[in-house]
C-alpha cells in the first residue's frame, strides 16, 4: 500500500463509519466505485471487534510479564527468592526459588498468582484454602509448603520442587508399555483418590500438572490451586477467572459449560489422560479459543475407541500408528488388540459426558484397571446403543416430537430385540460382536433423522424405517449374519405399526438368509420361521402360519428340549392360530403347555404369565366356559396391575370380541407383537 | 545515577539538543529493564496497565519533581519507544533462544485462556506497527503511547500537539488496521 492509497483508505473510514452498518456497502459502492478491494478492506476494517484494543494490549502486557519473569533472578518474595523462571501456568508464573536466608538449603516452586481483582475477602479465602492444602500429604502429590503475599501485595504459594518431566512425556521417552502405563496411572490415581478422601477437587488434572521424577514416581502439581483461585459464588466477571483455570482440552463437559465442579470432573480429566496415555492421542480436538466452540467440542465429541483411534492415522505425520506402537513397545495389530475390550470401554466409560454416568469416583476407575491388569472382569460396559438412542430422541427433541411417539415405539421394539441379544451374548462371544454390530447399524439409522443432518426436514418413523431396510442390502452386504439379524429387527418394527406386508418381506428374506447361513434345520432357522408366522398370522394367513411353527416347534424341540421358554413362545403362538381357526381344543391344550412351561420360569405375578392366562380365558370364553374363563382372571386382578394397563387383561372386553377378528395394532395385536417378535 | 542527568537531557533536548536524546535513551532503557524484574512483587489490579507501571515508576525514579510538564511528556514518549524496544529485544532474544535449541524454560501455555481468540507476540506487532509508520506516522505515534507508553488520550494529544478527538479518530482506525494485520499474520501462539 502506498501512503496515498492509506489516505484514500482513511478517507472512506471515516466517511462510511459515519454511516449505519446495514448502509455501508451501498454507500461505499457509490464512493468508491473502482476499486473493489478497497472497499472491502475498508468494510473488514469497520467490523473489526470492539475487543480489539484489548487484544493489542494484552500483547504488551504478556510481553511485559515474560520480561519481568525473565529479568527476575534474585528477586524476593516473602522469604523466597527466585532462582529463575521454570513456567507458565495458567495461573501465572513459575518460578524455582530457594529461602532467602539460607538457614537451610530448600528449593521451591513458587507461583506468583495474578488475579483481575485480589480483594480483601479474596486474599482471606485464599489463605483459609492454603491451609487445608498443606495438610494434604500424600507421596504422589506435590505438598504445599508456604504462601502468602508479596510486598507488592501479589499471592503466592510454594509448593514442593519437583525435578521430573510431565507424565506423557515421561512415558514416550521412556518407551513405557501399556502395562508400565497403567502401573503410572494408577498411582496418579491413588493421588487422586487421597484428594478427594480429603475433599480436595484437583479440576486442572492434565499429564503438564504430572510430573515424574528421575526414579519413575509421579507426583502431582497444583493440587486444589484451581479452587483456591476460584472466587466461586461472585460476580459474573469473576467467573471468568474459573474459565481460565482450567485447560479446555482436559475439563469435562460440566466444566466448560461453567456448572458445579465435583469429583466427578477428576474422573473424567483422568480419562482422557488414561486415553491419551494408552493412544497417544486425544479423544477430540480443543485447538479453538471461542468460547462456545469449546463447549460444543467438549459436550458433543463422541471420542473413538482407544483401540481404533491409536491406529488410525492423522495429519500429523510424527505421530504415525506405528510410531506411537514403537512408544508403547509393540505393534499396530498388537496395540490395537491389547486395547481392545476392556481398556477401551474403562477409557470411554470415565469419558462419558454425564457425570454420574462415568465411574462412581476415582477408586471404582482405579479398581477397574487393576481388575483388567489381574485379568479379572471389569465393571465398564459399552456404552449401550439405547442409551444412543435415547440421547439422540433427548437432543432432538423438538425435531423429532413430531414422530416421538412413533420413534419411542421403534425403540421400544428394538430394545426387546436388542436384550435377546444381549442374553445371546453370553451364551457366544460371536454374538456380542453381533449385537454390537447390530447396534451401530441401527444408531446409523437415527442418525439419519438427525435434523443436523437433513436440514430440518422432518422425517417421520416410517421413512425413517424405509430408508433402514433400504440400507441392510447395501451396507451390510458383506455381513450377512447381521443382515439376517436386521432384516427380522426392521421386519418387526414394521409389524408393530401395522405395516404387515413389509414386515413379512423382510421376515422372509431374513428367514431365507437365515436358512442358508446357519442350515434348514439351526435354532436360527427355528427362531426366523417364527418370525415369519407371526407377521403371517397378523396378515390372517393362518394356514401358512400354522405350517411354519410347527415345523419351528419341531426344531426347537430338538435343540432346546421341552421347557425351554423360547418353546413357550412358539407354542403361543400356535396356540394364537388354532383359537383363529377355530380349533379351541386344541388351543386350550397348547395354551396349557405354554402355562406349564413358563410357571417353570416366570413368577405367578409375571406379564409372561398373565398373558398366557388372559389367552386361555379368551379360549374358554370362545367355547361357552364363562365360569373357567372367569376363574382364570378373577384372581389374578393384583397380580396384573403391576405392569400397567395396556397387559391387564379385560373380561368384559373379550365378553365382547367376536372372534376371527384380525387383531388390532392397539388392542391384542401390539402385546403379541412385543412378546413375540422373533 | 543522578536524576538530574535526565532531566537536564530532557531540557538539553526540548532547547534543541539532538545529541541529549542519544544519551537519554540508554538510561530510561537500563531502568525500564531493572524494573521490569522487580514488577512481579507488585500487584497489578489492572493488566492492561503493565507498561504505564513501569514507565511512571522509572519517571519518578529519574526525573526531578519540578521537571516542566513538557519535559514530562517529552520523557513519556521516549519511555514508550524505549519500552517497545525493550519487549521487541526481549522476545527477538527469546526466539532466537528456542531456535538455537537453548534451555528454554517448562511451559505449561496449554492453559491459556479460552475466551480472547488468537493472539500474537510483540515482534509481530511491532514489525505491523512499522509499516503503519510508514504509512501514517502519527497513528503509528498514537498507537506507541497509547499501548507502550500507557498514556491517557489526552496525555498523548498533548504530545502529538493534536487535539484529544484527533487522537481519537487516529486510534478508531489504527488499531482497527492493526488488529486485522496481525489476524492475517497467522501468529496463533
Amino acid at each position: 500500500m502506498t501512503p496515498e492509497e492509506w489516505r484514500r483508505l482513511e478517507d472512506l473510514f471515516e466517511r462510511a463509519g459515519a454511516v449505519p452498518p446495514d448502509a455501508r456497502a451501498a454507500f461505499l459502492a457509490e464512493a468508491c466505485p473502482d476499486d473493489p478491494a478497497l472497499r472491502s478492506k475498508v468494510l473488514s476494517l469497520l467490523s473489526v471487534p470492539t475487543d480489539a484494543s484489548g487484544a493489542l494490549e494484552s500483547v504488551v502486557s504478556r510481553s511485559v510479564e515474560a520480561l519481568a519473569a525473565e529479568t527476575s533472578s534474585g528477586q524476593r518474595v516473602g522469604p523466597w527468592r527466585i532462582v529463575e523462571p521454570v513456567g507458565h501456568g495458567g495461573m501465572g508464573l513459575v518460578y524455582l526459588a530457594e529461602r532467602a536466608d539460607d538457614e537451610f538449603a530448600q528449593r521451591v516452586a513458587l507461583k506468583l498468582i495474578r488475579m483481575p481483582l485480589a480483594t480483601p475477602e479474596l486474599l482471606s479465602r485464599f489463605r483459609s484454602e492454603r491451609q487445608i492444602l498443606a495438610n494434604l500429604n500424600h507421596p504422589h502429590i506435590a505438598s504445599l509448603l508456604d504462601g502468602g503475599t508479596s510486598d507488592g501485595g501479589v499471592p503466592y504459594v510454594a509448593m514442593e520442587y519437583v525435578d521430573g518431566r510431565a507424565l506423557d512425556r515421561y512415558c514416550d521417552e521412556e518407551r513405557l508399555s501399556i502395562r508400565d502405563r497403567l502401573d503410572l496411572f494408577l498411582a496418579v490415581c491413588d493421588a487422586v483418590s487421597h484428594a478427594h478422601r480429603n475433599l480436595i477437587v484437583h479440576r486442572d488434572l492434565k499429564p503438564g500438572n504430572i510430573l515424574v521424577t528421575g526414579d519413575g514416581t509421579p507426583k502431582l502439581l497444583d493440587f486444589g490451586i484451581a479452587k483456591l483461585l476460584d472466587p466461586g459464588d461472585s460476580t459474573p466477571s469473576e467467573t471468568q477467572t474459573g474459565m481460565l483455570l482450567m485447560t479446555p482440552a482436559y475439563a469435562s463437559p460440566e466444566q466448560v459449560r461453567g456448572e458445579p465442579v465435583t469429583t466427578a470432573s477428576d474422573v473424567y480429566s483422568l480419562g482422557i489422560i488414561l486415553y491419551e496415555l494408552l493412544t497417544g492421542r486425544r479423544p477430540y480436538d480443543v485447538s479453538t479459543t471461542d468460547p462456545v466452540e469449546v463447549v460444543r467440542v467438549v459436550c458433543d465429541t463422541m471420542p473413538n475407541r482407544p483401540s481404533s483411534a491409536a491406529v488410525t492415522a492423522d495429519a500429523e505425520p510424527s505421530t504415525s500408528p506405528e510410531e506411537r506402537s514403537r512408544l508403547r513397545r509393540t505393534a499396530p495389530d498388537r496395540l490395537h488388540k491389547q486395547l481392545s475390550g476392556d481398556l477401551d470401554n474403562i477409557a470411554l466409560m470415565a469419558l462419558r459426558k454425564e457425570p454420574e454416568r462415568r465411574y462412581g469416583s476415582v477408586e471404582a476407575l482405579a479398581q477397574d484397571v487393576r481388575k483388567y491388569l489381574r485379568g479379572l472382569p471389569v465393571l465398564a460396559g459399552p456404552d449401550t446403543w439405547r442409551y444412543r438412542v435415547s440421547k439422540f430422541i433427548t437432543r432432538n427433541r423438538a425435531a423429532v416430537s413430531g414422530t416421538a411417539a412413533a420413534l419411542l415405539l421403534v425403540t421400544a421394539l428394538v430394545s426387546f430385540y436388542t436384550v435377546r441379544l444381549a442374553t445371546e451374548r453370553d451364551r457366544a462371544r460371536l454374538e456380542a460382536a453381533k449385537a454390537d454390530q447390530v447396534a451401530s447399524f441401527l444408531q446409523g439409522i437415527f442418525e439419519v433423522a438427525d435434523p443436523n443432518r437433513t436440514q430440518g426436514e422432518n422425517v417421520s418413523a416410517r421413512e425413517l424405517l424405509d430408508r433402514g431396510a433400504g440400507r441392510i442390502g447395501a451396507e451390510l452386504a458383506d455381513q450377512p449374519e447381521v443382515q439376517a439379524t436386521m432384516l427380522g429387527v426392521i421386519g418387526g418394527v414394521y409389524m408393530s405399526l401395522g405395516l404387515w406386508d413389509q414386515a413379512l418381506a423382510l421376515r422372509d428374506s431374513a428367514l431365507t438368509m437365515t436358512r442358508a447361513l446357519y442350515g434348514a434345520s439351526s435354532l436360527e432357522t427355528a427362531h426366523a420361521m417364527n418370525g415369519v408366522a407371526s407377521a403371517l398370522t397378523l396378515s390372517g394367513r393362518y394356514p401358512e402360519a400354522d405350517t411354519l411353527y410347527r415345523r419351528s416347534l419341531d426344531l426347537m424341540r430338538r435343540h432346546l428340549g421341552d421347557s425351554d421358554p423360547e418353546i413357550a413362545v412358539t407354542v403361543m403362538g400356535l396356540a394364537d392360530i388354532q383359537q383363529e381357526l377355530g380349533a379351541f381344543q386344541q388351543a386350550d391344550s397348547l395354551y396349557t403347555e405354554a402355562l406349564r412351561i413358563r410357571e417353570l420360569h416366570f413368577a405367578p405375578e409375571s406379564m409372561a404369565i398373565a398373558e398366557v392366562l388372559d389367552a386361555t380365558a379368551a379360549v374358554k370364553k370362545s367355547q361357552g366356559d364363562y365360569s373357567g374363563a372367569e376363574a382364570l382372571l378373577r384372581p389374578p386382578t393384583p397380580r396384573q396391575e403391576r405392569r400397567g394397563r395396556t397387559a391387564v387383561p379385560n373380561l368384559a372386553g373379550h365378553l365382547r370380541t367376536s372372534l376371527g377378528r384380525r387383531p388390532s395394532l392397539h388392542g391384542h395385536g401390539l402385546t403379541q407383537s412385543r412378546h413375540r417378535v422373533a | 545515577m543522578d536524576p538530574k542527568t535526565v532531566t537536564g537531557l530532557l531540557h538539553a533536548w526540548r532547547e534543541g539538543d539532538a545529541a541529549a536524546l542519544d544519551q537519554l535513551i540508554p538510561l530510561v532503557y537500563d531502568d525500564l529493564h531493572s524494573l521490569a524484574g522487580r514488577y512481579l512483587r507488585q500487584e497489578r489490579p489492572d493488566h492492561t496497565l503493565q507498561a504505564t507501571a513501569l514507565i511512571n515508576e522509572a519517571y519518578l525514579r529519574l526525573a526531578d519533581a519540578e521537571v516542566p510538564w513538557q519535559d514530562r511528556n517529552h520523557f513519556l514518549a521516549i519511555a514508550a519507544r524505549t519500552m517497545r524496544r525493550i519487549l521487541v529485544d526481549h522476545a527477538k532474544a527469546r526466539r532466537r533462544d528456542k531456535r538455537g535449541g537453548g534451555q528454554t524454560p517448562v511451559t505449561l501455555e496449554e492453559a491459556l485462556v479460552v475466551s480472547g481468540g488468537r493472539t500474537a507476540d510483540v515482534v509481530a506487532l511491532d514489525e505491523a506497527l512499522s509499516e503503519l509508520e510508514r504509512l501514517d506516522h502519527r497513528k503509528a505515534q498514537v498507537i506507541e503511547l497509547h499501548y507502550f507508553g500507557g498514556l491517557t488520550y489526552r496525555e498523548v494529544a498533548e504530545v502529538l500537539a493534536v487535539s484529544p478527538a484527533t487522537v481519537d479518530r487516529d486510534l478508531r482506525l489504527a488499531k482497527s488496521w492493526l488488529y486485522t494485520e496481525l489476524a492475517a499474520g497467522g501468529d496463533d501462539t
